[in-house]
């Protein structure tokens, strides 16, 4: 998933037809100040960060007057929200509002189709608001291939609660965000609140919209709103991952690295989906601290063996790291000899002394002999086959890293 | 028997003529897949491993019968395939490949029930009946290895996890009657209790093992399933991550689904609801193994 930051989520849903307040993006407090002065000295500051929990954080202020614009934005810009530094902040209109909604359009895993949530209490924490009270979100199915009229969303409008007055505007505006949702790929596309101000119109104040990366390909348009340096979703990129990033870049199209900075000991490259988060699990367990995590794509040979010698390579230089375990479930095609190369041409770069600092392996598949042939070379690093299961290989690197004994846990 | 596929399913291959389709074909038919057809876009009239090669499904439904295609086709192009498939009338549909626009499975999944059409993936790795036959990447050259035909059904969201524990009860003498890999994106075609569904008219299949993950609903299904009486069979049942519900690092590990959202999708909150419905929980991998093979005893 893409996360857009909330200026360019406002501009899509404004693209769409549906009104947003009028506002402006600053990098200093004396840039909030002269803008805010163009919105009448009332205003709202939000920070700009790719993150949620911002009202938590305290990083969304109401400024009711013009002399507490410098000292609040100040304040924001000094602050974290999360792991983000604020490095912008938004300075939005005030607006004389008299209902906060909530709206939101998803993905349902369990239809496999868009489904809208829908509120008359807005402007608090989803979760928080389904949560202590569920029955206070109205969910209204859509089926994806399916053209919708108003009079086909308003009953749903209606039992959310919504007056009547208000419950064709409201229907347009869910009508338009369904188009937004299925013309740009959206995975979602939130607007909390969604309000209605004393003069009737109804105005997202705040937007979130998140693009689906698996079509980002057909969707060209949208690349000015995304952002390189967005992080990982929670945190901004680490120095290792930024570099981990460079060497995916080699040919981001083959053999492509997700890759996770931890504050562990353990150094974690188990890949597959399951098997890693399965195992990843398991290492927490034994009583282990992975320092990453990792995952490759299998690919064209010499790029996806370029590829993991780098990788190994780099992680192999995070400080503190006490210890490195490699796996993978057993493979259908992808041969384990071709990965095993470029482990061990990576692990000797290194000149490590693997009686000090040790390596667990363990792989199953195609090119097993071979593999094991070329693990010979490194007579300290421990590896496994096909019989040790995922249990073993969590034990055992939580025994050498920590030098404990977890026979018969 | 078997579910969905065996020896006499007929096999249409759409992209036969792409890579990937040239690396799996030869194993699914060595191994007994009955593999009629395929189909390419502008590449009718040839064969492909004696395989006779059409331009459209249209062309190749002249001259065959298909109860299931299987789709070597890549990501951006499954949408317009997949559509293919459904309005030429095929039952079952497996979509192999990773990566598919969220926006495109929505579609190919809600047309296909609207003409009660079976989807498997997509992100599904394949799926086996051992000794039988077998689709996509599962089992790869050595599939005896891997799998053995007996009583046990297995369905997984990981295609490697499923294997691994294949791999594992086969070295103990378990066999499976057939192996899912149900895909790890977020919308996927056939969940867990579709396939168990299958699994309770099959008489081969005396339990089933499923791999779960945290994210969707999925498990939480089987446990609703089961309580209302549609699935009588023992269950067994492994969902990692619990331990990492309140973790910091919400990484997906590459399955799209395997996100926690809206408080949906809680590992705990699974395994808590799956065990309220009998279902036995192996809570790390070794224990997989002797709990099936107990469950197996006491039938």
């Amino acid at each position: 998933m893409v996360r857009l930051l909330e200026n360019f989520s406002l501009e899509l849903i404004k693209q769409h037809d549906i009104s947003i307040p009028s506002y402006s993006i600053v990098s200093n407090p004396e840039d909030a100040v002269s803008f805010s002065k163009e919105l009448g000295g009332e205003c709202v500051l939000k920070a700009l960060v790719p993150t949620g929990k911002r009202g938590k954080a305290g990083a969304v202020r109401i400024i009711n007057s013009f002399d507490k614009v410098e000292e609040n934005a100040t304040a924001i810009m000094d602050s974290k929200v999360g792991f983000f530094p604020v490095n912008q902040l938004i300075v939005m209109e005030k607006l004389d509002i008299i209902k906060e909604f909530f709206v939101s359009i998803t993905f349902d895993s369990n239809s496999n189709s868009p489904i809208v949530l829908l509120s008359k209490n807005g402007g608090v924490d989803i979760e928080e608001l389904s949560g202590n009270s569920p029955e206070v979100i109205t969910q209204i199915p859509l089926n994806i291939l399916k053209k919708y009229s108003i009079e086909d969303i308003y009953p749903g409008i209606i039992s959310a609660g919504f007056e009547e007055k208000i419950a064709n505007q409201i229907a347009t505006c869910v009508l338009k965000l369904f188009s937004m949702f299925k013309k740009c790929d959206c995975r979602m596309i939130e607007i909390n609140p969604l309000v209605e101000l004393k003069s009737g119109e109804i105005v997202a104040a705040s937007g979130v919209v998140t693009l689906d990366d698996q079509a980002l390909f057909r969707q060209k348009k949208l690349e000015k709103f995304l952002s390189n340096d967005e992080g990982n979703g929670w945190r901004p990129l680490t120095d290792l991952e930024s570099k981990m990033k460079k060497i995916d870049q080699i040919n981001p199209d083959v053999a492509s690295i997700r890759f996770g900075e931890l504050e562990g000991e353990i150094g974690f490259m188990l890949t597959g989906g399951g098997y890693s988060l399965a195992g990843f699990s398991q290492i927490i367990l034994c009583g282990g601290s992975p320092a990453s995590t990792f995952d490759i794509t299998p690919g064209i040979n010499k790029v996806y063996q370029e590829k993991i010698s780098l990788a190994v390579e780099l992680l192999l230089t995070k400080p503190g790291l006490k210890g490195l375990v490699i796996a993978g479930n057993v493979s259908n095609f992808t041969k384990v000899d071709i990965k095993m190369e470029s482990v061990v041409r990576a692990l000797k770069n290194s000149k490590l002394d693997f009686k000090k600092f040790p390596v667990v392996i363990r792989f199953a598949g195609p090119g097993i002999e071979n593999a094991r042939e070329i693990i010979s070379e490194l007579p300290d690093v421990h590896f496994y086959e096909k019989d040790f299961s995922l249990d073993d290989l969590s034990k055992k690197i939580v025994e050498l890293v920590y030098k404990r004994n977890m026979e018969g846990k | 028997m078997s579910i969905i596929l065996d020896e006499s399913t007929r096999v249409l291959v759409q992209g036969i003529t792409g890579g990937e389709a040239r690396r799996f074909l030869p194993t699914m038919k060595q191994y007994g897949t009955k593999i009629v057809a395929g189909t390419t876009p502008g590449k009718g009239g040839q064969h492909i491993d004696g395989i006779p090669v059409y331009n459209t499904i249209q062309e190749c439904l002249q001259t065959h019968e298909i109860d299931l295609s299987v789709l070597f086709v890549p990501a951006r192009f499954v949408k317009q395939a997949a559509f293919e498939a459904i309005q030429a009338g095929i039952k079952t549909i497996h979509i192999l490949a990773e990566g598919v626009p969220h926006h495109d499975s929505s579609q190919i999944i809600t047309l296909a029930k609207e003409g009660n059409v079976q989807i498997i993936g997509p992100n599904s790795q394949g799926m086996i009946s051992p000794g039988k036959a077998k689709i996509g990447a599962t089992g790869g050259e050595t599939p005896e290895l891997m799998f053995t035909q007996g009583p046990l059904g297995v369905i997984s969201r990981s295609g490697g996890m499923g294997t691994e524990v294949c791999l594992f009860l086969t070295a103990e003498g378990i066999g499976q009657s057939t192996y899912v890999a149900i895909g790890g994106d977020l919308l996927i075609g056939s969940a867990f209790v579709d396939i168990l569904e299958l699994f309770q008219k099959d008489d081969e299949t005396k339990c089933v093992f499923i791999f779960g993950e945290p994210g969707t609903g999925r498990e939480e299904a089987v446990a609703d399933f089961i309580l209302s009486g549609n699935f009588t069979k023992p269950v067994i049942a492994m969902i990692p991550g619990d331990n990492l519900e309140n973790s910091e690092t919400p990484s997906t590990f590459g399955h799209t689904g395997a996100i926690i959202e809206r408080g949906i999708g809680v590992p705990s909150i699974k395994k808590e609801k799956l065990k309220k419905a009998g279902v036995y929980i192996a809570e790390s991998f070794s224990e997989i193994v002797p709990l099936v093979k107990k469950v197996l005893e006491e039938i």
